[in-house]
């Protein structure tokens, strides 16, 4: 079987969960028998290159995918040489069985209507990582504003009161455009029941979404064994944005009492406040001092150093101020037998169960996550007993085979219309 | 050459410059002049034979008026007269403290003044001997003098004066003009007026109109009726003639200098705001005028440049001008309700087709003897917009005589010029195909494009999902109705089909023709037994609704035209059949009504097709050979509106029925809706109602007949019971 799997970035160029997902399917598949797996990645042209692809690091089966200019709204190419004629010859010479979609984003939608005037018998499938499709608002369903309230509903209206550039007409059309892209996908699958329900209500069927958990890499022999100290150690994975949660975090640290900052440790690993506005730079850069030895701030990691960064650590928080869907951060915790306090909505409190594997605190309130870390450090025996409810998340193997079986369902019900 | 050099007259007054000419002394007359001639002349010492007031000098004249320069020149202090006139006497005479040196033409009767309107005077000379033939012709006062085209005055045969002496006489009279920038307030000088005529042969006649004034029984314009029909029979030159009419005309007369009260009825003032060119039809003209009807007398326009020449007492429409009371309230005490302002379509299809021409309007109030008038220039505005904009300002649905109003004036005006902006239309189609064209399509969706062409890309990402599309069965063709967007159109045409694999033709002629032009335009190419004119901003809701729409056109008997339901984005209604009601708003007149707009669609009501009054051209099926034979939407109507109701209408009279079918729906993104007030776009709501009035105009009675015969329920439809 020859699988075509399309992704909007590739994790060796820009790191990301939904691409770093892409890359370990691709990776696992092509481990299988039988099975031929491609990758297709946007990435930004080289310096020197001008064709529309390139192929990564001599290896046959990453291609980067270098061509058009997107329409930001509608995620279509502006000039469709690069859909009916390059990405058509790719097809042509990859003759893949099965596409599989993991994102839209860079690449356009009309890869999809291409694939379908490829071939009538090419099953599709989109993996849905965020809520790209119903919210233009970088698909997190936050509204604009400085309250960052949350949005629980799509609506051309209020989609408009968040972009007021843009009318309601223009928002309804986007919504027609994208669904009738999504009409022509056999399968789509969903990393959490709590972003299939937003997918449902938006007008998808039910019928036609899968929940599958992403998978995660074995763990690395020859992990350094745990060991006991005298504090707690708190960490923050991830995207150091301010969706993210960060300043909750920090506002918390703020809020506990002398004597018990004393038992914890904090630190933050990852990259992105670079990216942020200058004023949130400022802000952090100042709350970070402010609190002296207590915080750690580490910088940028890779996902192979994920587990011996987390051997040490004895909590992993995750304060989002948007839904989430399935943060990879989770999954990786599990992974390395770490509880998780996160906030109490959307993807975050469908993976973590409170009190079972580990704590929720309500989302967006510095003063609750402070109440939750107090009664981890102070709670005894509470983290061995969520440790024990940590479920192992499914292995790249299994989520890989899962797919393989999809795969085969789909070709061979896939009756040209 | 200086202005004034004249060489002939210099050579005259000075014959010994000829005779060194002949001898080659000197190269040129002019070469004389300027190296010797001007300095004498300076000096007193030569005359100069072409300045005027040498030419009228009077040597005897002068010193017998001025004792004082006639010693000094006998005591030897001047060589004669004429160096001190030079010298000095022309500075003082300028200051009014020496008497002129100038012949005067005696006569019995003295010359008088005929007429004084705003651009000059008439001026009448009487004479008892014929005149010589005028080569030049100057006229004083005091120090100022102008040189007149001899072609502006005019003999007349004789006519019978009283003279000063009381005695009848038979005169010929000399009428020449004098511009206005001659006379002075009351038309007295202590210098006096002179005119100067010096004839081919060297001769000087002046004439001095030292004081003027009116013989008994002359006055006012009528007067002067004669004296210019007397010129017309003499056969003067045409420049009489025209110079004459041009500035005084038949019916101009003065603007009182002192208006008389109100209250005897004489009072008049005349404004014209806009003067607006109709071409083929007339002029269009819109102000205020004093007095209001009643009271008026006469109105008459006329067009200097043609001839042409109408009363227009009737035809005005006058209506309420508080401004203009506001202005005028203490001189004349009339009331604010008085209908001042005035609007009225001056049928000169002569002078519509002039690139410019003149209006000249007079009226005589009530009671008096004396009209009042105004010229104005008039010339076709920058664009139809400008034009149009003016004449439908004094549109006034309020009014009590609105029907009157747009039936005699305002309905004309604007249908003739918008057929005029029609006419100058290119109308010739370039089409462009993309993809392979269906050669026999079943049907053809005509679409026009305006102000967006995004829409497309949005119309064919949901066709390409509808087989039909994608089958030779249907035909689309987009008509781009806006110069602007053609290239970015034709790339989008040329870029979309491979993509969407959706054959189109794109037509266009490179002109906006409003929405039912561009949509005729579009089915003149279509090759499909049915059309479908569909909107850019229409989006299907499902696949298969071409399909269906053709099934029930072909099943609903004697279907002439078939509708469907359209929703906004939120699913409620924007069309569910269009009804006919008369709005009080708009002066009673028929509208188009969208029952149920903006609530909400309950699909299993109602959901049978039936037959309705009006249905939208945002999504109409209809056979091309009955859209050809009833020639297509209407292009009378302005930019658009109302072309799809009087299409319905047309149909119901050639025979067929209107039907709707409510189990098919899609989107119609309806952008803005035309608000039925006057709030926001004040142009915009003013053409909607012409173009109702329009629609009325042809079909109001249809329309009656219809709602007697079936009137169809009202609260029915997808929306309720």
């Amino acid at each position: 079987m020859r699988v075509l799997i399309v992704s909007h970035a590739h994790p060796k160029r820009v790191a990301g969960g939904a691409q770093l997902v892409a890359h370990q399917l691709h990776t696992e598949l092509s481990r299988c028998d039988d099975v031929e797996s491609h990758l297709l990645a946007h990435a930004a042209p080289g310096k020197l290159r001008l064709a529309t692809f390139s192929s990564l690091e001599r290896d046959g089966r990453q291609i980067l995918f270098h061509g058009g200019v997107l329409d930001p709204l509608l995620f279509s190419q502006e000039n469709t040489w690069f859909v009916c004629h390059d990405f058509r010859e790719l097809l042509d010479r990859i003759t893949p069985d099965v596409v599989h979609f993991q994102h839209y984003a860079a690449v356009g939608v009309d890869l999809m209507r291409e694939v379908r005037n490829w071939s009538a018998k090419v099953p599709m499938v989109l993996t849905l990582h965020d809520f790209l499709a119903i919210c233009h608002a970088n698909g997190q369903m936050v509204k604009s504003g400085r309250l960052h309230e949350l949005c629980y509903r799509a609506d051309p209206r209020a989609c408009s009161d968040c972009f007021p550039d843009i009318t309601p007409e223009n928002f309804f059309l986007r919504e027609l455009f994208l669904k009738s892209h999504f009409e022509l996908i056999d399968q789509f699958v969903a990393p959490s029941a709590f972003l299939k329900r937003r997918y449902v209500d938006w007008g998808l069927a039910s019928q036609k979404i899968e929940v599958l958990e992403n998978g995660q890499p074995n763990l690395p022999v020859g992990l350094p064994k745990r060991q006991e100290r005298g504090t707690t150690h708190f960490a923050f994975f991830g995207k150091v944005f301010r969706v993210k949660g960060i300043f909750i975090l920090l506002e918390a640290i703020d809020l506990l009492a002398p004597e018990l900052k004393q038992r914890c440790e904090f630190s933050i690993h990852g990259a992105g406040i670079e990216e942020e506005p200058y004023h949130v730079q400022a802000e952090f850069a100042s709350r970070v001092s402010k609190l002296g030895k207590t915080l750690r701030v580490y910088g940028a990691y890779v996902p192979e150093e994920v587990s011996r960064l987390m051997s040490r650590v004895d909590w992993l928080v995750v304060p989002s101020i948007w839904w989430e869907n399935s943060p990879i951060v989770i999954q990786e915790a599990f992974a390395n037998q770490i509880p998780v306090i996160c906030s109490n909505a959307g993807g975050m409190a469908e993976k973590v169960t409170d009190g079972v594997d580990g704590l929720h605190f309500r989302m967006n309130d510095p003063r609750d996550l402070a109440r939750v870390i107090e009664m981890a450090v102070t709670t005894p025996g509470l983290r061995q007993k969520l440790c024990d409810g940590i479920r192992r998340p499914p292995s790249l193997r299994e989520t890989a085979k899962w797919h393989l079986s999809m795969y085969e369902r789909l070709i061979a019900h896939r009756v040209p219309s | 050459m200086p202005d004034e050099f004249d060489e002939v007259l210099y050579l005259r007054a000075n014959p010994e410059v000829s005779e060194l000419l002949e001898r080659g002394t000197v190269a040129s007359a002019l070469d004389h002049w300027q190296t010797v001639g001007v300095i004498e002349h300076a000096c007193g010492r030569r005359r100069s034979g072409f300045y005027d007031y040498d030419l009228v000098y009077d040597e005897d004249a002068y010193l017998r008026d001025n004792e004082d320069v006639a010693a000094a020149v006998r005591a030897g202090d001047y060589r004669d007269g004429y160096e001190h006139w030079i010298r000095f006497g022309r500075k003082e005479f300028a200051e009014g403290r020496r008497n002129g040196s100038f012949r005067a033409f005696a006569s019995g009767t003295r010359p008088f003044r005929i007429a004084v309107g705003a651009f000059g005077e008439i001026l009448a000379a009487p004479f008892s001997k014929p005149l010589p033939m005028i080569e030049r012709l100057i006229l004083r006062r005091g120090s100022s003098s102008v040189t007149l085209d001899p072609s502006s005055v005019s003999v007349t045969s004789e006519i019978e004066l009283v003279d000063q002496k009381g005695k009848l006489t038979k005169q010929r009279l000399l009428l020449s003009w004098l511009p206005a920038r001659l006379t002075s307030q009351n038309g007295r000088d202590p210098q006096g007026l002179i005119l100067i005529a010096i004839s081919d042969r060297g001769e000087v006649t002046t004439v001095n109109f030292g004081e003027i004034d009116q013989p008994p029984g002359f006055s006012g314009i009528d007067a002067a009726r004669p004296f210019v029909q007397a010129a017309r029979r003499l056969g003067t030159v045409s420049g009489v003639e025209t110079a004459l009419l041009a500035e005084v005309g038949n019916l101009v007369c003065s603007q009182l200098v002192e208006p008389l009260p109100y209250a005897n009825q004489a009072y008049s003032r005349l404004h014209v705001e806009h003067c607006v060119v109709i071409e083929g039809l007339g002029l269009f003209a819109c102000g205020w005028l004093i007095p209001t009807n009643p009271l008026l007398a006469r109105c008459r326009a006329w067009c200097p440049e043609t001839g042409e020449c109408v009363e227009v007492t009737t035809a005005l429409a006058r209506m309420r001008r508080a401004d203009v009371w506001e202005a005028f309230k203490d001189e004349i005490g009339a009331t604010s309700g008085d209908q001042f302002g005035f609007s009225v379509l001056i049928p000169f299809p002569q002078a519509s087709r002039l690139p410019e021409c003149s209006l000249v309007l007079a009226i005589t109030p009530r009671g008096g003897s004396e009209q009042v008038g105004l010229q104005v220039r008039a010339k076709p505005a920058r664009s139809f917009v400008d034009s149009a904009k003016v004449v439908l300002a004094t549109m006034s649905l309020a009014a009590s005589d609105f029907e009157q109003r747009m039936s005699a004036t305002i309905g004309p005006a604007v249908d003739a010029l918008w057929t005029r902006e029609r006419s100058r239309k290119n109308r010739a189609l370039t089409v462009s195909e993309f993809g392979e064209r269906p050669s026999a399509p079943h049907t053809s969706v005509v679409v026009p494009i305006y102000g967006r062409s995004d829409l497309i890309k949005y119309q064919l990402a949901l066709f390409a999902n509808d087989d039909d599309f994608r089958s030779n069965k249907i035909e689309l063709i987009y008509f781009i109705d806006d110069p602007r967007l053609i290239d970015e159109v034709l790339q989008l045409g040329q870029g979309s089909e491979p993509l969407y694999r959706i054959p189109m033709v794109v037509a266009y002629t490179g002109e906006n023709h409003g929405y039912s032009g561009a949509n005729n335009l579009g089915a003149s190419i279509a090759r499909g037994k049915l059309l479908v004119l569909l909107n850019s901003d229409v989006m299907p809701k499902r696949s298969g609704w071409v399909a269906d729409m053709a099934r029930a056109y072909a099943e609903l008997s004697g279907c002439g035209v078939l509708g469907v339901k359209l929703l906004y984005h939120d699913e409620s209604l924007q069309h569910d059949g269009m009804v006919f009601e008369r709005f009080p708003f708009w002066n009673g007149l028929y509208g188009n009504n969208h029952p149920g707009k903006g609530l909400p669609n309950r699909s299993e009501l109602n959901a049978a097709a039936r037959e309705a009054e009006g249905v939208t051209g945002a999504c109409m099926m209809i056979s091309r050979a009955l859209y050809a034979e009833l020639g297509g939407l209407s292009e009378q109507f302005v930019i658009g509106d109302f072309e799809d109701s009087e299409l319905c209408l047309r149909i119901r009279h050639a025979g067929k029925r209107v039907y709707y079918l409510p189990s098919v729906e899609l989107y119609h993104l309806e952008r803005q809706s035309q608000s039925l007030l006057p709030d926001g776009d004040h142009w915009r709501w003013q053409l909607t109602v012409y173009n109702a009035w329009l629609q009325n105009r042809k079909w109001r009675e249809q329309i009656d007949e219809l709602k007697r015969a079936a009137p169809l329920a009202r609260a029915s439809g997808s929306f309720g019971p």
